[in-house]
């Protein structure tokens, strides 16, 4: 360190008591040379403090620093601020928030996550992450955020029990590719993760969360439908989920729904709706009705499934559905 | 506004309404979903059938409407739509054909999905989205002022009321709305979840227009001309002279936020690689140019979660020397991706004119290593450095581009163990699959400086899949020293060296010499004007920006010049895949060598294993390394270059190589290449390193058993292989 500029820098920690000041300052500051100005000092301190965080250039960052830093975010509350102004910062700042944050939730102290203990104790912060969906210049850079946070169990419960939770189909449907998919990826974390958790959750809140996952599967938007689907083939497959799935598949109405998806156009969602098919058929305590479904239709689903793996393509992808199919056609359907 | 007064007078008090038009079904482009009524039918035969006749319950006579339209497949029936929109009557003539993509046991003739209702009040009911609250249910499905709320899932609203209750009943439930923008002349599905808990006002936490004033405004005349500014009247012309090109559900690209179509107009195709194709387009509302990624998701190798990666990569950057990200759109299940064009052309467009001088390569790569600085700088890598894919603009500024498969360093993973990239770019330490970062971009750098200046990078004219061992086993490639200054030749050394850690970063790269003196990035104009000069000479014959049909004549595979070799990357590119030598070894029943050993056993044919980097001279019998690509590469690459190329789907190669394949070809004479160059040496290399003489025994009969099958099935090793081939891909896909 260089002696002579100490003077001139300031802590870390002033920095980042300075940087709490200049963002409140952004809400009272009319748009203008003014606003301009403080958004610019805001987007220095954030560097700054990104770069005390992260080290810069090869120089490995202070432990001792990285702890004055956290100390004082919490001291100061920025957790929050940072999330609810994002989208008033400028482009590289926003960045910097990402990285600032990531660096915060991943920091321990023994076994301790001081930072993941703080938003366990915020969940607005958690629901004001998730919101930024809604902004389409900030929803990536909150998408990111929120991804790191769900990698903890506590964070991911709190979301998943939430009222909030149920919004997630509201930004995948009504949001560009790129944000849709990453609301998307950010649900599916959500719902496979923390198995423990997640096979819980459904347990006790199975009408609900699949009257919600439905509306995703019967999307217009091929990609919502051809993701929503296979994802559903991933949670019923799941052995921590296994009383979720005995109860998905002893529905006509799911079972209906699959069939109806073997017949779309997209193959994908022909295969992906398959993987759900397949356990249907391969369920050894059918109920009566759903055995009558596949009885009734015998015919044609081993006309259709024959085409279905006939395709060139089908066989070389699917290899062992195909025997797995022709085993259940004979031993199934003659039920 | 008095509709009553306007209706058509003939408007029959049944009709069926128009919920769904199928994509690619023959109605679409035809019907407009919601607004039509199909209120008659008439055939080529000159049967009429008023559907006014229709009762409520109408079973009968639907049956009669469905068996007119079967009786009339493949031949036009005429179709009398009221449109509620307009208030105008029309016929639509569509060909009632069963689609092929049908499955079902009773497919759609026409693509339609209608309902038997009232046509005369319809649009009667609509409700206006007012001021939306922020932070409440309606912020993000609802457009205000814009949008309509026509429908919701269970039919049809008839008074000011329905919408209210149906809200009411919906509390904590998702409400599925049909939803009309104004702005944007479309209709568009939409999920609401009225609740009490999102803090504000109401349930859904918007204003509602009820009444003559909140009315959908009609276009007053049936629109001329093509759209012009994406205002109401032109875009309705739009809408129902454009058939929609999507393949998928018509719905999806209904979202105000989403259809690519909405604001911009593609072009022609400026080009094509293994993710999908590449046009030229411009932006509806600000006429600049863009460039227009097109990927179909629907036959994309990658998953949808990879793709989505990449795209929040793009997001993520900004930079004057990086092409910019403008946005993603889906459209049915083709994904646009709007990336900055650039006018110029890319530098290996620019060398068809010929190789560049060495003052220009020193404007090229200082604005490359600006680039590379600016990536690394934000952990990123490009991965895929190599003249195709940088780009010029008019005024000569330097973009990279295509990061299709960059990759993102984090910190925690500073090591990427994926094998991606361009093979004769590729760096030692890429291919030895040994973990690598920046420092690999580096190394396409001063690969992509040679081709530059050469016209082609080293080993350009020897197979792919040779040049993978045949960079980490050989000396760094380097210029010839009478032609070049030493400068550049120093800087090439700098870039060129095989232990990464030696290399220097981009930011050491910019202070050197040759870089230093290079001239301003302006000068670069000269290389687009030469080009431009050239392509009027008639030089560009069969280049891509001439094409105009964009099927014809795609980039072949050719072993000469990147241009040609779209080779894109090797993990989507090419059948074997030396990353996962196991399977390959399982396939194909033989033990694993260790590819690690260093040198591999036997030797089928001569091995050499210095063969000079320079940019001539035919491919060597070289030994491969390993078993994986002994299945592929054999002892004499030509053969196996042959196979390869037959094995993708790809254009014929350029004409300029025409006379080298044809010699390949009678090389072959009638030998299966296959056996006497992959099959054979591959045996005899295991029968050098079994145990026992047993064994060596087995793996005779296991040749002769290869020899008399070829003799008596002509091409079976051949088929064979590729089998083995193609089933490792599978394997590997999953």
């Amino acid at each position: 360190m260089n002696f002579f500029n100490r003077q001139k820098t300031r802590t870390p920690a002033e920095t980042v008591k300075s940087l709490k000041e200049n963002i409140l300052r952004l809400d009272q500051s009319a748009a203008g040379e003014g606003r301009k100005r403080i958004n610019e000092e805001v987007s220095r301190l954030l560097a700054s403090t990104k770069n005390s965080l992260l080290g810069e250039g090869e120089s490995e960052p202070s432990p001792d620093i990285i702890a004055q830093i956290a100390n004082e975010v919490y001291a100061q509350d920025l957790l929050s601020l940072v999330v609810i102004h994002l989208g008033q910062f400028d482009f590289e700042p926003r960045k910097d928030v990402c990285h600032i944050y990531n660096t915060l939730l991943r920091r321990q102290l023994g076994t301790r996550s001081p930072t993941v203990d703080i938003i366990a104790t915020r969940p607005d912060i958690i629901f004001n992450t998730l919101k930024g969906y809604a902004n389409a210049d900030i929803a990536l850079n909150t998408g990111m955020i929120l991804k790191e946070m769900l990698r903890y169990e506590p964070l991911a419960r709190i979301l998943l029990y939430s009222e909030q939770f149920y919004t997630f189909p509201n930004y995948i449907e009504n949001t560009t590719f790129g944000i849709s998919t990453d609301a998307f990826a950010c649900m599916k974390e959500t719902l496979t993760r923390h198995k423990p958790l997640v096979a819980q959750y459904l347990d006790a809140n199975y009408d609900r969360f699949f009257n919600m996952y439905t509306t995703l599967i019967l999307s217009a938007n091929y990609v919502t439908k051809r993701q929503s689907l296979k994802l559903l083939g991933e949670i019923l497959l799941d052995r921590a989920n296994y009383s979720i799935m005995t109860r998905y598949i002893a529905s006509e109405a799911n079972l209906k729904m699959m069939m109806n998806f073997l017949r779309d156009k997209s193959r994908n969602i022909q295969f992906e709706a398959f993987h759900v098919f397949k356990v249907f058929v391969a369920n050894p305590n059918k109920p009566a009705q759903i055995a009558a479904i596949l009885r009734r239709n015998k015919d044609k689903l081993l006309v259709f499934l024959k085409e279905f793996h006939n395709d060139k393509d089908g066989m070389l992808r699917w290899p062992n559905l195909h025997f797995m199919l022709v085993d259940h056609s004979i031993t199934i359907f003659e039920l | 506004m008095g509709q009553s007064s306007s209706l058509p007078s003939l408007l029959p008090s049944i009709a069926l309404h128009v919920l769904r038009v199928v994509d690619s079904s023959p109605a679409d482009g035809l019907v407009e979903p919601y607004f039509d009524y199909l209120i008659g039918i008439s055939t080529e035969k000159g049967e009429h059938q008023d559907l006014s006749t229709l009762s409520e319950e109408g079973s009968n006579s639907l049956v009669g409407l469905s068996k007119v339209i079967e009786e009339n497949e493949g031949r036009m029936v005429g179709l009398r739509v009221y449109n509620a929109k307009s208030q105008r009557i029309r016929d639509s003539l569509p060909t009632p054909l069963t689609t092929t993509s049908s499955t079902g046991p009773k497919p759609s003739l026409l693509g339609l999905s209608l309902r038997v209702c009232n046509p005369a009040n319809a649009l009667e009911s609509v409700y206006h989205v007012l001021d939306v609250l922020e932070g409440s249910p309606a912020e993000v499905s609802l457009v205000p002022w814009g949008d309509y709320v026509l429908a919701w899932s269970g039919g049809p609203l008839h008074s000011e009321n329905d919408f209210y209750n149906l809200i009411e009943a919906h509390v904590d439930k998702p409400l599925r709305l049909f939803v009309y923008n104004s702005d944007l002349d479309n209709l568009r599905e939409v999920i609401l979840y009225p609740t009490r808990q999102w803090g504000g006002e109401g349930l859904i936490g918007c204003g509602i227009g009820y009444g003559l004033l909140h009315r959908i405004p009609r276009p007053s005349t049936p629109p001329t001309g093509p759209p012009l500014d994406g205002y109401f009247d032109q875009s309705t012309n739009n809408r129902q002279t454009q058939p929609e090109q999507s393949t998928y559900s018509q719905t999806s690209s209904n979202n105000p936020h989403a259809d690519p179509e909405l604001y911009y107009v593609k072009q022609n195709r400026i080009g094509k690689g293994s993710f999908g194709e590449v046009y030229k387009g411009y932006d509806k509302r600000t006429s600049l140019p863009v460039a227009i990624k097109i990927i179909d998701l629907e036959s994309a190798e990658d998953e949808i979660d990879d793709i989505q990666q990449e795209i929040q990569i793009l997001g993520q950057l900004d930079s004057e020397f990086v092409t910019r990200y403008h946005g993603s759109y889906l459209k049915g299940s083709h994904l646009w991706i709007i990336m900055e064009y650039c006018s110029g052309g890319s530098c290996s467009d620019l060398m068809k004119a010929g190789i560049f001088r060495e003052e220009y390569i020193a404007i090229l790569a200082r604005e490359l290593l600006r680039g590379l600085e600016y990536l690394h700088g934000e952990g990123k890598l490009h991965r895929d450095i190599k003249a195709a894919n940088i780009l010029l603009t008019a005024g000569g500024d330097v973009k990279l581009a295509d990061f299709g498969v960059s990759g993102q360093l984090t910190a925690t993973m500073t090591k990427k163990n994926t094998f991606v990239g361009t093979p004769y770019w590729m760096s030692p330490e890429v291919i030895k699959q040994s973990g690598y970062d920046h420092k690999a971009d580096i190394w396409s750098l001063g690969i992509t400086c040679i081709e530059m200046a050469m016209g082609e990078p080293p080993y350009a004219d020897l197979h792919p899949m040779k040049v993978l061992f045949l960079i980490p086993k050989n000396p760094p490639p380097q210029l010839d020293e009478t032609k070049f200054s030493r400068t550049f030749r120093d800087f090439l050394s700098l870039c060129l060296q095989r232990d990464p850690r030696m290399r220097p970063t981009a930011k050491d790269l910019l202070k050197h010499k040759f870089i230093r003196t290079a001239r301003k990035a302006s000068y670069l104009t000269e290389l687009i004007e030469r080009y431009e000069k050239w392509k009027a000479e008639g030089g560009a014959k069969g280049g891509e920006e001439n094409r105009g049909d964009g099927m014809s004549s795609e980039h072949g595979y050719g072993p000469a010049q990147d241009a040609l070799w779209d080779f894109g990357t090797v993990r989507n590119a090419l059948p074997p895949q030396p990353t996962q030598p196991s399977t390959v070894s399982r396939a194909t029943g033989r033990p694993l060598p260790p590819s690690s050993g260093g040198t591999p056993t036997s030797a089928a044919t001569p091995t050499k294993n210095d063969l000079p980097p320079s940019i001539n001279g035919r491919a060597l019998p070289t030994l491969p390394p390993s078993a994986s690509q002994a299945t592929i590469i054999g002892s004499d690459p030509e053969p196996a270059y042959q196979t390869i190329r037959n094995a993708l789907p790809q254009g014929p190669p350029p004409h300029q190589h025409s006379q080298q394949v044809q010699q390949v070809h009678e090389d072959e004479g009638d030998e299966d290449v296959m056996l006497e160059g992959v099959i054979v040496p591959a045996i005899n290399s295991l029968a050098t390193r079994v145990p026992n003489d047993h064994a060596r025994e087995a793996l005779a009969r296991l040749r002769q058993a290869f020899i008399e099958a070829e003799r008596s099935i002509p091409g079976v090793t051949s088929a064979f292989v590729l089998e083995v081939v193609e089933s490792v891909e599978q394997v590997e896909d999953h």
